[in-house]
């Protein structure tokens, strides 16, 4: 995947500069919570890309160039099971209302957890913060709901 | 038993209708298809797709079967085709019938509804996707090709530990591997391998053989967390699922796909914009927004009206771990059980 939203407008010069200072603080934060950040590398369209596992979750972080330039955390949980479709997703928009600063939603047959800020004003602390709480939360959340309503983990047998 | 069912007072018009379509495909007869089918019409005269099935078995002088428009005639199956059109490609992938129906995953295809095929020598064929299964991570995808002969297979119960496994890819690549584990009890659909996803080119669903050749099953992308080796699905659930769509094809001969969930739907044939399994927007959806749906055969369709009603909202969409699915208040129990007074 090469970011998640795609966006309309152009790269802008002057963002470009501050994408590639972003992209040094994301690796030194994965660094800080024992992230091989090279590894972690991925090639994407435009911007840069990581993903690591935290636990039984998989963690995918976009830095993207449009418009202003955004970071984007994502974890991909679940594939969706092939009943009791309602349920599930009446439990997601409940657990949407408990998050902070997340999102869960459903995207083709997977549900993701998402985060998304403006990279202008972000911080070390901050992204260090939202990187363990999108971690964190994904890899309590995996286990539990396929244990409650079937489906397979993503990227498992 | 087929006629039993046709006979059933409780089936609505359209079961009735599909159960005689899949009387027709019971006998080879052309006499008898046509009977059938004009019986399956009778109960449902505007399914547009048994006209169509009915049209050409009148037109069809030769053959009484329903044949595929221009097939392309393969010989051999080839050990592994090729395909394109998936938000990973390349893939791999491999024929699991005579019919031409391949096998690949659901990382290929995506949510793809056609993707292209390559068959080597044999060039390249449109194919059409036609189900996916998440929980099996495999996609089955219907092509023109009609196959005259397949290559053996060995079931994956049959394989051991550290037995010796190759991988194919469409590119030409050979990867040999071993196996590392043989899954059990609910997870006895999967093979754990030594392949790494780094010494793979493509985006998977490549055929493993075994030291013999012969096709053991289907190399996904998925990881096992604790060895780092790619699990590969065996042989005998993708035949089986291969089955059940073909089956599902004569029940249903009017389904289409859901590319979100890989379901077949129904939905869009009664004007519904939203496939009834996951809830996805159908691609249909906007050349039937206009129309005028067939709310009846809808409701029934999404279920929606099924359920004892729900003592606070009064919704008949059902209950989870005791609590509406509408309003999310809990199903209490009418108060003269809570105070004790049972009726006996
Ligand atoms: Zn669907």
């Amino acid at each position: 995947m090469t970011g998640w939203f795609r966006r309309g407008a152009a790269p802008q010069d002057d963002s470009l500069g501050q994408l590639e200072v972003s992209a040094r603080a994301v690796e030194d934060i994965l660094a800080s919570i024992g992230v091989d950040a090279a590894a972690a590398r991925m090639a994407v369209e435009s911007g840069y890309g990581w993903n690591f596992l935290r636990g039984s979750a998989l963690i995918e972080v976009y830095l993207t160039p449009e418009d202003w330039g955004f970071l984007q955390v994502l974890s991909p949980i679940m594939h969706l099971p092939q009943s009791n479709l309602l349920a599930l997703y009446r439990r997601l928009l409940e657990l949407n209302l408990e998050l902070t600063n997340a999102a869960l939603g459903v995207h083709e047959d997977v549900v993701y957890l998402y985060h998304e800020r403006l990279l202008e004003g972000l911080d070390a602390v901050e992204a260090d913060a939202v990187l363990r709480r999108i971690a964190g939360v994904a890899d309590e959340l995996d286990d539990v709901l396929v244990e409650e309503f079937g489906g397979r983990l993503y990227g498992q047998g | 038993m087929l006629r039993a069912i046709v006979a059933e007072p409780e089936l609505d018009a359209h079961a009735r209708a599909t159960a005689f379509v899949w009387l027709a495909e019971s006998r080879p007869e052309r006499d008898f298809k046509i009977d059938c089918l004009q019986r399956a019409l009778a109960h449902e005269p505007d399914n547009a797709q048994v006209q169509e099935m009915l049209d050409r078995l009148r037109t069809s002088e030769a053959s009484p079967q329903i044949a595929a428009a221009r097939p392309v005639v393969i010989d051999a199956a080839p050990p592994v085709v090729g395909i394109r059109g998936g938000p990973n490609e390349p893939g791999s992938g491999f024929f699991v019938n005579q019919r031409g129906l391949v096998a690949t995953t659901g990382y290929v295809t995506g949510s793809a509804t056609t993707v292209d095929i390559g068959l080597g020598n044999d060039g390249t064929v449109e194919g059409r996707v036609v189900r996916r299964f998440p929980a099996s991570d495999l996609a089955l995808i219907e092509t023109p090709a009609q196959v005259k002969s397949l290559g053996e297979v060995m079931p994956a119960m049959l394989m051991a530990r550290d037995d010796l496994i190759f991988a194919l890819t469409y590119s030409g690549a050979r990867t040999r591997g071993v196996i590392r584990e043989v899954g059990t009890g609910a997870r006895s659909q999967w093979l754990v391998t030594s392949l790494s996803p780094a010494l793979m080119s493509d985006a998977g669903g490549n055929p493993v053989g075994d030291a013999a050749g012969k096709l053991a099953g289907m190399l996904t992308r998925n990881v096992d967390r604790g060895s780092g080796g790619l699990y590969a699905l065996g042989i005998g659930q993708i035949q089986q699922l291969a089955e059940q769509v073909q089956q599902e094809q004569r029940l249903m001969p009017d389904a289409g796909y859901c590319g979100a969930c890989g379901s077949a739907t129904r939905a869009h044939r009664y004007g519904g914009l939203y496939c009834e399994t996951c809830g996805a927007q159908l691609p249909e959806a906007p050349a039937v927004a206009g129309a005028s749906p067939d709310l009846e055969r809808l409701s029934r369709l999404y279920e929606g009206d099924e359920n004892e009603p729900c003592p606070t909202c009064a919704a008949t969409v059902g209950f989870y771990a005791g609590r509406c699915l509408r309003c999310g208040r809990e199903l209490t129990p009418p108060a003269r059980w809570a105070t004790g007074e049972a009726a006996s």
